[in-house]
Parts: structure tokens; sequence; C-alpha cells
């Protein structure tokens, strides 16, 4: 069986541990709510529908903000995540039981990481619909757009989430670590999503946005390879 | 019984003859770099393209604040030669396992951060006459703080680490993952339009400097490189005694301790 | 067959093993005898390429563990089984893992008496329970090398008795590190003792 199949039974193989444990996607996701209602309580009714300052450097209106507070909830939300699946792992020492076995490492950080991908959706699926709800924003401006945003997201901060995740196995103050690693290699992935899901709240569309999204893809493509390649480093003992 | 010996190095003395002779280049260029921008580069020339030399922009009182564009850009430049070399070192040192290769990265880190909190303290010095505020989160100098995080993160993560090797070669994968910030900080000078000034050097259209200016920058350039140059060797220096008083306390402590001959044959 | 030169292992100022040169022609079985801290443990998984030498080398066939994982099996203190799948999902994950049919975990579970338990999860499992499971992972692929870090703690009397039959098979090479002497003894061809890190009797 080649290492692309191997990858697909690892991921399966935590998400189906997962669907029965429980101890990964609740969470993450309860916190991600939790953010995002917390985010809302300063926010006016009706600001997602209040009118949209012209494009003046530093005014920014509550409607542009509101996509943030998305993405820094997601992101917070996400690395609880990405800890916990790491940790599943670290615990009796599985990882070691896998790097035993005939598979090449980079098809053990891509099994991983495709389950924290799933996760991050799971994640935006629930918190989308609660974002609109809350921030009062006209959904047609949002969809399909963000979706497109979030997969560019998903993929190199589920990525970095299983690169950083596992390095910070290995540490004391294990907490402490995986966010102080991840937020700023993520930051241009955040910074991103902020402008273009911005642009999206404003009704200027994603079309002109292509300079982002170059960067933001070449941005996975080098996560996901040094990933793949670096994984081994951090594992193996 | 004698300590054991470190092989390999080569002789004190030449080294730091070197060592000293390339510093006191250095601070002959800086003030030799000083005083050109005081006394050679008319000092009403500000920083938009295709202002012809000599004009003034800002208003016509001699613009001090713009001296620190010839000290921001060559610490900048030489801030991401260091985090190159990290990640040079970080490659190398994954593939061989050398402990050479880590300490390289390691000590070029420190000099990275150093080079960037610099950048990041005369961007502040220049922006708050220019923009009447020290900072803005625009994404050039949103980027530029975060390369700083990253490689303080890369620092802080070699001490929280439980076993050394293996904080080392984590901290490697944060070397190289940390070095993809380093272009996106040059795109977002040159793609966006932000408060940042435009990115005038490395420049698809070519440099815009007039050559006066472009001059002093690029000696100034060459100035700093070889600060980084001097600091790299002192560090790396450093960081080859403590490998290896590190390595000579590992070989006392497996050498079974001398019995005590009380006097009688056994 | 196994060669192991100079082999040295320090985590980092203490010195687990020693200058250790070993050879095992293929087939044999070794047990390594030595007390707690002897670096028994170390040797195994060095042998395992669980973990890689500060110096001197381990070579399985000629070349490093690593690249033999296929034809290797290790079975120690930890089962590296996931405690929400069950048995049988955890065997045959491994048997994919592996590259050998899903039948192979179903022998493996028989050969270990465990089939009546192959749809519980493993987390429901007793610490015997387990440890039969995780023979039945470690053998599934039926491995040339076989590496066995203290079989019999925690085994009870007849499942000790029953082991020796599931670990041994004719050619395959077979290292297990105990101190248990009984029992070790009872299996060995060859045997070897650990102390401090250093062969003392081989």
């Amino acid at each position: 069986m080649n290492n692309v199949r191997k990858m697909f039974l690892l991921a399966a193989k935590d998400l189906r541990s997962e669907a029965r444990a429980k101890e990964i996607a609740p969470p993450m996701v309860l916190f991600g709510l939790i953010l995002v209602f917390l985010f809302t309580l300063d926010f006016p009714p009706g600001a997602g529908r209040a009118p949209v300052p012209g494009p003046v450097v530093g005014a920014v209106g509550s409607r542009e903000l509101a996509g943030a507070f998305l993405w820094v909830s997601l992101l917070f939300a996400g690395i609880l995540g990405f800890g916990r699946n790491a940790s599943t792992e670290r615990e009796g020492n599985r990882i070691e039981g896998l790097l035993l076995a005939p598979v090449d490492p980079a098809a053990l950080f891509a099994g991983k990481a495709l389950a924290n991908f799933c996760y991050l959706w799971v994640l935006e699926v629930i918190l989308f619909p609660v974002f609109v709800l809350f921030f009062d924003v006209p959904v047609g401006l949002l969809v399909p757009g963000v979706l497109l945003v979030a997969l560019v997201v998903n993929v190199g901060l589920a990525a970095a989430g299983t690169l950083f995740g596992a390095a910070s196995q290995y540490v004391r103050a294990r907490e402490l670590v995986m966010p102080l690693l991840l937020f700023p290699v993520i930051i241009p992935l955040v910074l991103g999503a902020e402008r273009l899901t911005s642009s999206l709240l404003t009704g200027a569309g994603l079309g002109s946005q292509g300079r982002w999204f170059i960067l933001m893809g070449a941005f996975d493509l080098a996560i996901v390879a040094i990933g793949a390649v670096a994984f081994e480093f951090i594992v193996n003992e | 019984m004698s300590p054991p010996t470190t092989t390999g190095r080569r002789s004190g003395t030449g080294r730091r003859s070197g060592t000293m002779l390339l510093i006191a280049l250095v601070a002959a260029g800086m003030a030799v770099g000083i005083l050109a921008i005081f006394f050679w580069v008319p000092t009403a020339n500000c920083l938009v393209p295709g202002v012809a030399q000599g004009q003034p922009c800002f208003d016509a009182r001699p613009d001090y604040v713009q001296h620190i564009f010839y000290m921001h850009v060559p610490i900048a430049y030489v801030a991401y030669l260091a985090f190159g070399v990290v990640l040079v070192g970080s490659v190398a040192y994954l593939k061989t396992g050398k402990r050479r290769w880590d300490i390289l990265a390691h000590s070029s880190a420190e000099i990275g951060v150093l080079f960037t909190g610099l950048c990041l303290l005369s961007g502040m010095l220049w922006g708050r006459p220019r923009w009447g505020t020290f900072w803005t989160w625009d994404e050039t100098l949103t980027l530029t703080f975060v390369l700083f995080l990253i490689y303080i993160g890369y620092l802080l993560f070699r001490g929280l680490a439980a076993d050394p090797t293996r904080g080392a070669r984590v901290a490697a994968v944060i070397g190289i993952v940390g070095f993809v910030d380093v272009p996106l900080v040059h795109f977002s000078m040159v793609w966006w339009r932000t408060l940042h000034p435009a990115e005038v050097i490395i420049n698809p259209a070519g440099p815009q400097l007039p050559a006066s200016e472009l001059v002093t920058m690029l000696f100034l350039l060459a100035v700093y490189t070889g600060l980084y140059v001097a600091l790299m060797l002192l560090r790396t220096r450093l960081g080859r005694a403590e490998e290896a008083l590190a390595e000579a306390e590992a070989a006392l402590e497996e050498r079974p301790p001398p019995r005590a001959h009380v006097g009688i044959t056994p | 067959m196994i060669e192991i030169r100079r082999l040295s292992r320090r985590f980092g100022s203490a010195r687990a093993l020693s200058g250790i040169d070993l050879e095992i022609p293929t087939g044999e079985t070794v047990v390594v005898f030595g007390p707690n801290g002897s670096g028994k443990t170390t040797l195994i998984k060095l042998m395992a390429g669980l973990l890689r030498p500060t110096s001197g080398e381990v070579l399985v066939d000629g070349r490093p563990p690593r690249e033999r994982r296929g034809r290797l099996g290790f079975l120690g203190h930890d089962l590296y089984l996931y405690p929400h799948l069950s048995v049988t999902e955890n065997l045959v994950l491994f048997a994919r893992l592996y590259d050998v049919g899903p039948s192979e975990a179903t022998t493996a579970l028989e050969a270990v008496g465990m089939a009546h338990k192959r749809d519980a999860l493993v987390h429901t499992l007793s610490r015997g329970e387990g440890q039969r499971v995780a023979l039945a992972r470690a053998v599934l692929h039926d491995p040339d090398l076989l590496l066995v870090d203290e079989p019999f703690s925690g085994l009870d009397e007849a499942s000790a008795a029953a082991l020796p039959a599931l670990l041994k098979r004719e050619g395959r090479t077979l290292v297990v590190a105990t101190h248990d002497t009984e029992r070790g003894k009872a299996i060995a061809e060859r045997i070897v003792i650990l102390e401090n890190g250093r062969i003392s009797a081989a």
C-alpha cells in the first residue's frame, strides 16, 4: 500500500477515534463559540449592517472588524484542537508504534494534518453561521467567498498546527509553547484572511485580491513542504 | 591526567587578531558613513521615487530625520541575511547532526533578533516625526514584528526543551519555517501601498534612488554586514567554547571514580 | 544478522551504554539480562531504531534498523494501541501499515487467545489483555527480527508459559531483555549480561 493511502488510513484512524472519544472537536467548538460570544458583547446591535466608511487608512468600520474576530476565534480554538490531537500520539508513546512501521514520516505528518484540516472545517461549519447571526452580517456577502478563504487558511493552519503541535509535546509548559510558536508564523494567513473577509463584507468581493491569494497559497505550499520534510526530525528521538 | 583536548581548532591568536581588524574596519566604516550622511548627501532629499536630487519635498529645513533611512535599511537587510544564515545552519544541522551548524544557526538567530529589534526601533524613530505615530499595523510593520517574534520564539524554545538535542532539532525546524516570513516582508513593500514607504532598492523597476544616496546606502550596507560577521565570529567562538566545556564535563562524568587505596595491597 | 560495534548512548550527561560490541547471527535467540538501569531497554530500542547511537553503530543485515522497518517487530513497555479503537481496528491498522493482509490480524489475534475480544475497545481491556493484543500487533507481520523488552512482567503463569511459543519462530532472530532469570534462561540460546551500560558477560 503506498504512502498516500497510508496517509488516508492514519487520518481515518484519528477521526474514527475522535468520533468515539469526543475529546478534541467538542472542546474546540465550545471554545470557539465562547470567543465569538465574548467578541459580540461589545458590538452594538445591527453593527453588521451598518454603512461602511470610505477606504481611509486607519478608519475601520465595525463590519470589517467583525471579520477579524471570526478568524482570531478560529485560530485560538484551532490551537486547542491541534494540541489535543498531537497529545493522542504522545500518550503511551504511540508515535513510536507508527515510527516503527514502514511508513514515510511525511505520510505520518500528512495524515495528522489531514485530520486537523477536518477539525478546522467542523469548527467553521459551526462558527460561520453563529458569526452571521451574532454580527448580523448579510449572508450573501460572505458565502461562497469565505469558503474559499477558509480553504486557503485551513491548509496552512492545519500544517503548521500539526508541526508545532508535535513540537510542543516535548517541552515543559506545553500549552504555552504552542501558541508562542504558532501565532507569529501563521500571522500572514490570518492577516490575509482578515483582509479578504473585510473585502467581502464591504461588498468589494475577492476579484481584486489576487495578490493575497498568491501570497497565502505560496505560504501554504511552503509550510506543507517544510512540514512533510521536517516532521520526522521533531518526532524521532 | 590531562583534560581532553579540543581538536580541529585553528590557532587562537590568528583568529583573534583577524576579528579585531574587522571590528576596527567596521568602526572606521561607520564613522565614514556617518560623515557621508551629514556632509555628502544633500540633506533635503526625501524618499519619493522620481524626485530630482536636491529638491526639497517636505519642507525647506535640513531633513535630519531622513538620515535614519541610511541606517534602517542596511540593518533590515542584514537581519534578512542573519535569518538566511539561520536557515542554512538549520538545514545543515538536520542533515548532518553536527553541532557546529546548530551553533551557527543559534548565533545568527541571536544577532538577527538584535538587528530586527534595531530595525523596528530605528523605524519608530523615523516614524514619529514623519507620520506622527511610532507604530501602525500595516502589512510591512506587522510582518516585521512577526519576524521578531518568530525568532524570539526560536531562542526561547531552546531553553524550554526537556532534552537539549531535541530542543536543538525543533529549533532548527522553527528556523526553517520562520524564514518563510522574510520574502513576505519584502513583498509587502513592493506589492501594497501601505504607510511604510515602498521598497526603493530591490524593486522590479530598478533602484529608485539618486546616485549619492544609493552609494551611501550600499556603503553602510557593507559596514553593517561587516558588523554582522564580526559579531558572528565572536558569538560562534563562544558557542564552540560552551560546547567544548559540556563535552569535557561529560567525559569527566563517565570515567569511573578512582578507588581509594588504603595502604594494604589486596 | 545484527552487528553492534562500539555502541554508546548518552542521555544528556548520563551514559546509558558504553562500548557495546555484539554480533547476533540470524535465527538465534539471545536473552539480555541485567538489573534495572543497566541499559537493557536502551539497547533494545537502539536495535529497533527508536533511538540513535551517540557513537558506534547498529546494523541489521548491513543496514541501519530504520531501513529494515518492515521486517522488524518490537514489543516494549508501551502497547502502542489506540484506546478508542477496537482490538480488530487497531490490528488491521497495523497490518495495513506493515503491508500485510487484514487476515494476518485475525490470525495473530487468535494465536494470542484474544479473539473473543475482537470488537472490544482497547481502553476496556485489562493490563494483561492489552499486553496480549500488543504482542499480536508486534508479530502480525511475521518479522524476521523480533525485539522484546520485559515481556514476562505483569503476566500470569499461564500467559507467561505460553509466551515463548508465540515469540519464537524458525529462522527468526529473537532478542529478549528481561530480569526474570528463570524464564529467560529457559528460552535462551545465548545470554548477554549488562551491567552499568557495559557487557560483563556474553
